[in-house]
């Protein structure tokens, strides 16, 4: 036996080591793995501006965003799944510990397929099989959102489970509920452009069954402020000493023009007290312009998997697209923003001017409700670049021009990792072809404008 | 084991029928030196049929009838006739100065003939070893024995060489050989502590064949050090003391044109900046110039701007090195002891590098009647204080119009401070000398016991007991650095001059930007090594036929633990301690335990002295093959239930034609052996643990009291198996011109199966690396040894040696249908590996396109500068794909030349060595490109060029075309091309840009001493001899010219992939000094 590497584990410990190294991924701001504020235009580098400019390649980006999801999440998670029967004696905290372990899963995949498109799926997490072949993304999905409702089915609320393993919701079956009803609504709103039917019965029934209703529902995971169990934007940005981002000149720009009042808690004050970003791609002065506010860098500040803010939009836009979820597209867009303002330490007065001001006003806003909502939620997601990421994509709102020194247009997937193309050549290649060539301007099934 | 029981009794009865009318003579026979004689021959006088030889230290018994007498007769020593007394006859033999009769320690210090041995082995003298003072064994080996590679991969105070024996044959496991130390396996570490002088001699055993009675420990094959021992004579004492200088001997290739600068303009002038690192600013011309930025109180670092000469070399320090050793050795009839001290103090080339090393050794043997007891024991303690800076790297980030060695002063000088110096991105290296070092300390201890219990002349029974105990201690630390406001640039954000190129920023890049916030880490570990050998020799002579029987048993636990402690910041500056820092400590915690237990049989056939057939076979247990419990799967593991054993075997032969056919015996043809063996051995080195699916503590955790574990990265196959050499082996020896000159040659071939690979898989799996048996590598080669005596007379005695091996190895499959597996590289511009059809270690590199037909260069007519391929990986036909084919990157050729010349009481020797047929990769050579010091950036001078030889695509005509006006633009040609990582197809990107051939010559060793005569120190009375040598080494090395960089054996790996030397291996030293040897 090793006696430092226990050759068994508890599942429990699987499982919360898959949930904090997913959240760690998504919300990382290092430039070896999530470069997304940079890619959506919320932060800027200084003086590498390599990231901000879509080098992916050089620090393997494409690579390590995979190595994580799938080894360091999927694996564990598949492992956790392995040894729950074993581990736990009653059988419906069995089932709630693999349903949530199942919805951890499904969210995780979720990133992947919307990252690089057809991804090793049918035959992937097993080791029998290494080197596996890529399963088509819609599929895939397809397969997900049946996964999430059997997930749901089986979530017994008055059955225990994970308790303080799951630094998420501590093991509350009915907040996980809730939370797999919300991503479902927010996996059916994703494919909304490709296959409207589809969408349309997955939002209108995850809604039935209840989604998030307030902030006090956001799925949101705890850092403690000693290491190393902290917020991995305060190891990078505070920890580390460095001096690599300041905020990008867009969302500034914007948010000023909007007198939005979540500007303070976004960003600190520039060299001139007032709020200025560096241009996207190009080196910016660090002492210049405004920097990630303190209380984003802060080593306790937690890292949201999915917000009330968030729902709310999906909702607005539902009722734009003619969906069944009740109330009006103003009604939702106008609770999303409250939201969003609350979240981040604003009040119902400051929610109210903001919204009232004609530029924000859902009524009078300008653009169709594609720009409405777009630039909204672009402003509500901020730190959660990978989402927007998403959003972006599906939206085309903000409108967003490419990095001065751009390697590429702004990126619609990732390219997959180098590794694949090196050890799982055929499969690869059959890949690439599959989804139109592995680029990063070729549009997922579900991008279609 | 019935088997051998009742063999046993057979032998017995044997020798109970010669039981009548006889007495037994037992007895030692030794020479008028005192030293035991060997296999001499005892015959009853005027009975030749009654003979009997003596073993290997000297023993015999033989029955002659009463009132016989005995003749002993020993190549070397007069006859002697003698009557027989009761009890252990102590006979002295006196020697005439023939060739005496020599021992060769085998496996497990088995004592043989070299008549019977039927594979390659070589033996070097300890004389020999230490006639270049060599800091370890390893260094003074290098370039003496066929077949044996030694690569001096560092110069670093304390480093271990790489240690390999024909060749590479494992891919990704164990190649470098065993060490044995006295007959016990030891880590390969013992090598780069072991004291030389208290070495007797060294015998390499080459294939496998030698090494089996090691089991798969000796599959690469072995390195028998025995060491010196007291002898039955009066007491010795041996006083040896010696200096040593290391010098730098010569470093890269340096431009001397262009001072500090990077890519800030179009023009060198606008790209002139005086705090970069880089060198590509405009030519030199004199003037004076700022460096880097002003001090608080406006002043400047004013220098010329030109270059300083040897401004690079001054910063080494000349290492010394000096050793002194005390020796006593003697004993009586019955005993021996042997007691040497030492001690070594070196100062390294490295300013403020440190090692010392003291060592003890003690060892003993007594002999009461049928016993034989010894103990042997060394207690080594070593201290080493290194920087972990990379001294050279900094070094070469100084422009060379800084006087770097006048910068020393960091703590008084503002220009050497932190604070105030000119670099803006690394900092000053004396700085980093201080503040970044390691400080480690090792205590060895090897010891064993020995128990000989002989209860007649053809049995033997031997107990060893030995233990290696490793106990290490080291400490890491940065200090902490607080930068001033001032330099940081929080003070004053203005303009230094009007001239915008001094203008970039106001503060110093570095303070602001990477603040250096100290951290310690420091660790003890210890490892243990037990191991026990018993072994039962039976000898015995029936007529024409001799046998010689062992049969033995070992066993083996070998255990290791660490701990170490890490901080990542230093809060007060000075103290480095763990608990002086803020967050939590890193911590980790190592345990490992292994058992091993090994049965062997070996016999060996002679007949009529002539002819011999020997086999041997090992059978091994280890524990790494056990495996309780369940696979990943959920099944239990079929080894749960059974023993798991893997056979090593091999069988040989040889044949002394010579004596076979009388008639082949000449003037010229003195000796002629024949000598064929196979054998199956392999490693098992897979580590503990290896079959075992592990867990670790997730990153971030425990998360308060939450603990998160995770699947480790590496899947274990639990069916793994050994990996199996299956080797093939012939030989000859002989002895021309009236034993004047000796010949050795033998050929070989390894067929390597089964080899475990750490096979990349997709990670979509969960995994990244899966550990497999699979590829084959076939391993083959020659080796021939030619030594003698040219000249002889009265006062002169010339003797040269010269040694060749050729060897080459093929990968012949991977896993799975792969092309290739990396083992080293740097980027993905040079990777070095295993590659199907090719020897390993391979080097490819990315390189500049060229026109498949013509072999020119393919240029970007829009620029004038070459493109780089980019194309799909196709070594058929490299031109445009991405990757070049290099070669292989360790010799194929491997010639050591040795000379020996003494002229009364002078003796003059030397030895030099020559390797080729490979290449190597200047990853040192790509940092000086960026850094711009490279001779090889200045090609062209860094002025607008017609690239020579290139041709472009012409769009109209679509075919290359001869390119003569096209010049390379003026911002490439003077930094994008040579030194910016960002241009993508520049130079830094061309790894082909970096290789050289790996070929060179160079002089090993060599020494002039001189023998006091006796009638100077007759009179001294208490000494009997001394001698005063003056020794060099590395003296001189002869490079091609396409090697720019540095000594093509430094890597930076001792592991398999070798073949890229980087700044860490510092420039190559070399070293001369003299010695005092006193005996009294």
């Amino acid at each position: 036996m090793d006696p430092k590497n226990p050759s068994t584990a508890p599942s429990y410990a699987l499982f919360t080591n898959a949930q904090h190294t997913l959240m760690n991924t998504l919300t990382s701001s290092n430039v070896n793995l999530n470069i997304f504020r940079l890619i959506v235009q919320y932060w800027q580098e200084t003086t590498y501006t390599d990231e901000s400019n879509y080098d992916l390649s050089t620090r393997a980006i494409n690579d390590a965003v995979w190595n994580s999801l799938y080894r360091d999440v999927l694996r564990d998670l598949q492992e956790a799944k392995n040894l729950i029967p074993k581990d736990v004696g009653d059988a419906t905290t069995q089932k709630n510990e693999l349903a949530i372990t199942d919805i951890m899963a499904v969210v995780t995949w979720y990133y992947l397929v919307t990252t690089y498109g057809n991804i090793p799926y049918s035959e992937a997490l097993d080791i029998n099989n290494p080197f596996p072949k890529y399963d088509d993304a819609k599929t895939i999905y397809y397969d997900l959102l049946n996964r999430l409702n059997t997930d749901i089915t089986n979530l017994t609320t008055s059955g225990g489970s994970f308790g303080g393993a799951d630094i998420i919701y501590g093991g509350d079956i009915a907040a996980w509920k809730k939370f797999a009803n919300s991503f479902k609504l927010k996996m059916g709103m994703t494919i909304a452009d490709d296959d409207n039917t589809k969408a349309k019965t997955t939002v209108e029934s995850a809604v039935a069954a209840g989604v998030f209703t307030s902030n006090a529902d956001n799925a949101v995971f705890h850092y403690i402020s000693t290491p190393p169990n902290t917020n991995p934007i305060w190891v990078d940005l505070v920890q580390s000493g460095r001096k690599d981002f300041v905020a990008a000149s867009t969302i500034v720009n914007t948010m000023k023009a909007l007198n939005d009042p979540r500007l303070d808690n976004y960003f600190t004050l520039d060299a001139n007290g007032g709020y200025t970003g560096g241009n996207p791609g190009a080196s910016s002065n660090y002492a210049t312009f405004s920097k990630p506010d303190e209380t984003i860098t802060a080593p306790d500040f937690p890292a949201t998997l999915l917000s009330y803010a968030e729902v709310e939009f999906f909702l607005a836009e539902a009722v734009e697209r003619g969906y069944s979820v009740g109330g009006t597209a103003q009604q939702h867009y106008n609770n999303a923003v409250t939201a969003s303002i609350l979240e981040w330490g604003g009040t119902l007065a400051e929610a109210a001017a903001y919204l009232a001001q004609p530029s924000v006003n859902y009524l009078t806003a300008p653009g169709t409700w594609r720009q409405k909502i777009g630039i909204q939620k672009w402003i509500a997601l901020y730190n959660r670049g990978w989402d927007e990421w998403i959003e972006w994509r599906r939206l085309d709102y903000p409108q967003l021009s490419p990095a001065i020194d751009a390697v590429s247009a702004i990126p619609l997937r990732y390219p997959y990792p180098v590794n694949e193309q090196n050890v799982n050549r055929a499969n690869y290649e059959a890949a690439s072809t599959a989804i139109g060539g592995d680029l990063v301007t070729t549009k997922l099934w579900w991008d279609k404008y | 084991m019935r088997k051998i029981a009742s063999l046993l009794t057979v032998l017995m009865l044997l020798c109970a029928f010669a039981f009548a009318q006889t007495r037994t003579v037992n007895g030692q026979i030794k020479n008028d030196k005192g030293e035991t004689v060997p296999f001499a021959t005892v015959v009853e006088t005027g009975n030749t049929k009654n003979a009997t030889k003596a073993d290997a230290d000297g023993f015999f018994s033989l029955k002659i009838k009463e009132g016989s007498t005995i003749t002993i007769s020993a190549a070397g020593h007069e006859d002697k006739t003698v009557a027989p007394s009761s009890g252990v006859m102590n006979i002295v033999l006196v020697t005439t100065g023939a060739m005496k009769e020599v021992v060769v320690t085998t496996a497990l210090g088995i004592k043989r003939r070299p008549k019977e041995v039927g594979y390659a082995n070589t033996t070097v003298k300890g004389d020999q070893l230490t006639a270049g003072k060599a800091p370890n064994v390893g260094a003074a080996l290098s370039g003496k024995v066929a077949g044996l590679t030694i690569y001096n991969t560092n110069q670093a105070v304390n480093s271990t060489p790489r240690i390999v024996l024909r060749g590479n044959r494992s891919i990704t496991g164990e190649n470098q050989a065993l060490i044995v130390l006295d007959g016990v396996a030891v880590p390969s570490n013992t090598i780069s502590y072991l004291n030389p002088n208290d070495i007797e001699s060294v015998t390499v055993l080459k294939g496998g064949e030698g090494g089996i009675l090691y089991g798969s420990e000796g599959a690469n094959g072995v390195l028998l050090i025995t060491t010196k021992k007291g002898n039955n004579a009066k007491p010795q004492i041996s006083v040896s003391s010696s200096v040593n200088l290391d010098q730098i001997a010569y470093l890269p290739k340096f431009q001397k044109e262009f001072g500090s600068g990077s890519g800030y303009g179009f023009t060198w002038y606008d790209n002139f900046r005086p705090f970069e690192n880089q060198q590509y600013g405009d030519p030199y011309d004199g003037s004076i110039r700022g460096a880097g930025r002003k001090s608080p109180d406006g002043k400047w670092l004013e220098l010329p701007y030109q270059f300083v000469p040897n401004v690079r070399k001054k910063i080494w320090d000349v290492g010394v090195t000096t050793q002194n050793d005390v020796s006593i050795s003697g004993g009586d009839a019955n005993s021996t002891y042997y007691l040497s001290l030492s001690s070594a103090n070196v100062h390294g080339v490295v300013p403020k590098d440190e090692y010392h090393r003291n060592s003890v050794r003690f060892n003993s043997s007594k002999t009461y009647g049928k016993f034989k007891a010894s103990f042997d024991g060394t207690f080594t303690t070593d201290h080493s204080q290194r920087t972990n800076a990379d001294f050279y790297f900094y070094a070469l980030n100084t422009p060379g119009w800084i006087p770097l060695d006048k910068l020393k002063d960091w703590r008084n000088n503002y220009f050497a401070n932190p604070n105030g110096y000119f670099n803006d991105y690394y900092n000053n290296p004396w700085f980093e000398l201080d503040n970044n070092r390691n400080d480690g300390r090792n205590n060895y201890f090897n010891g064993n016991f020995t128990l000989d219990f002989k209860p007649t002349s053809w049995l033997d029974v031997f107990f060893r007991a030995a233990d290696a105990v490793t106990n290490s201690s080291g400490k890491s630390w940065t200090n902490r650095f607080d930068y001033t406001d001032y330099a940081k640039g929080l003070l004053a954000d203005k303009p230094i001059t009007e001239d915008p190129r001094y203008n970039d920023y106001s503060y110093v890049w570095r303070a602001r930007n990477s603040p250096i916030v100290g951290g310690v880490s420091d660790g003890m570990s210890y490892g243990n090594r037990f191991n026990t050998d018993l072994l039962i020799t039976l000898n015995k002579t029936f007529g024409d036929f001799t046998t010689k029987l062992i049969l033995g048993n070992n066993m083996q636990q070998r255990t290791s633990n660490s701990v170490n402690v890490s901080s990542s910041n230093v809060i007060i500056p000075d103290l480095f301690n763990v608990s002086n820092r803020s967050g939590e400590p890193g911590a980790s915690e190592g345990n490992t335990t292994l058992h091993k237990v090994g049965n062997y049989a070996d016999l060996t056939l002679g007949y009529k002295d002539y002819l011999f057939v020997h086999g041997s076979v090992r059978v091994d247990m280890s524990s790494a093959f056990f495996f309780h419990g369940k696979n990943v799967a959920g099944e239990d593991s079929t080894r749960a239930t059974k023993l798991y054993t893997y056979p090593w075997y091999g069988g040989d032969v040889s044949i002394i034609l010579t004596e076979a056919v009388p008639s082949l015996k000449n003037d010229i043809l003195n000796y002629l052996k024949l000598r064929a063996g196979w054998n199956r051995n392999g490693n098992d080195n897979l580590g503990v643990y290896s079959l075992v699916p592990t867990f670790s503590p997730g990153g971030g955790f425990p998360y308060g009291s939450t603990v998160g574990v995770t699947v480790n990265n590496t899947f274990p196959d639990p069916n793994l198996q050994p990996e199996f050499f299956y080797t093939t082996e012939a030989g000859f020896e002989a002895t021309l011109w009236k034993n004047r000159i000796n010949v050795d040659f033998s050929w070989y071939n390894t067929k390597a199966n089964n080899q475990v690979m750490q096979q990349q898989v997709s990670s979509a799996t969960g995994y990244t690396v899966i550990n497999l048996n699979a590829a084959k590598v076939n391993n083959n080669g020659i080796e021939a040894e030619v030594r003698g005596t040219v000249y002889k007379n009265k006062d002169w005695t010339v003797d040269l040696n010269a040694n060749y091996s050729y060897n080459t190895n093929k990968v012949v499959s991977l896993i799975g249908g792969l092309d290739r597996i990396q083992l080293n590289g740097d980027g993905s511009r040079a990777q070095i590996f295993a590659q199907v059809g090719k020897p390993f270690p391979y080097l490819v590199t990315t390189h500049f396109q060229y026109d498949s037909v013509t072999g020119k260069t393919i240029i970007d007519p829009n620029n004038g500068w070459p493109l780089l391929a980019t194309g799909a990986v196709n070594f058929n036909n490299p031109a445009l794909s991405s990757l070049l084919p290099q070669g292989t990157t360790t010799p194929k050729h491997d010639l050591g030349l040795g000379f020996r010349a003494s002229y009364k009481m002078l003796t003059l020797a030397a030895s030099a060595e020559y390797r080729g047929g490979y290449v190597v990769y200047s990853a040192l050579g790509n940092t000086m490109s960026f850094t711009g010091s490279s001779a090889k950036t200045t090609l062209y001078h860094r002025q607008p060029f017609v690239w020579p030889n290139s041709v472009y695509y012409d769009n109209s005509t679509s075919k290359y075309v001869d390119n003569t006006s096209i010049a390379v633009r003026e911002d490439i040609a003077n930094y994008l091309g040579w030194g910016d990582y960002g241009f993508s197809n520049g130079t830094l990107a061309n790894g082909d840009f970096f290789v050289s051939s790996g070929a060179f010559w160079k002089i090993r060793d060599a020494s002039l001493t001189f023998n006091f005569p006796q009638r100077w120190i007759s009179k001294l009375k208490v000494v009997r001899t001394a001698s005063l040598a003056v020794f060099g080494r590395n003296l001189y090395t002869w490079l091609p010219k396409d090697n720019y960089w540095t000594d093509p054996e430094f890597s930076n790996t001792t592991g398999n992939g070798v073949g890229i030397n980087v700044t860490g291996n510092t420039p190559p030293a070399r070293q001369y000094g003299a010695t005092l040897n006193v005996n009294f």
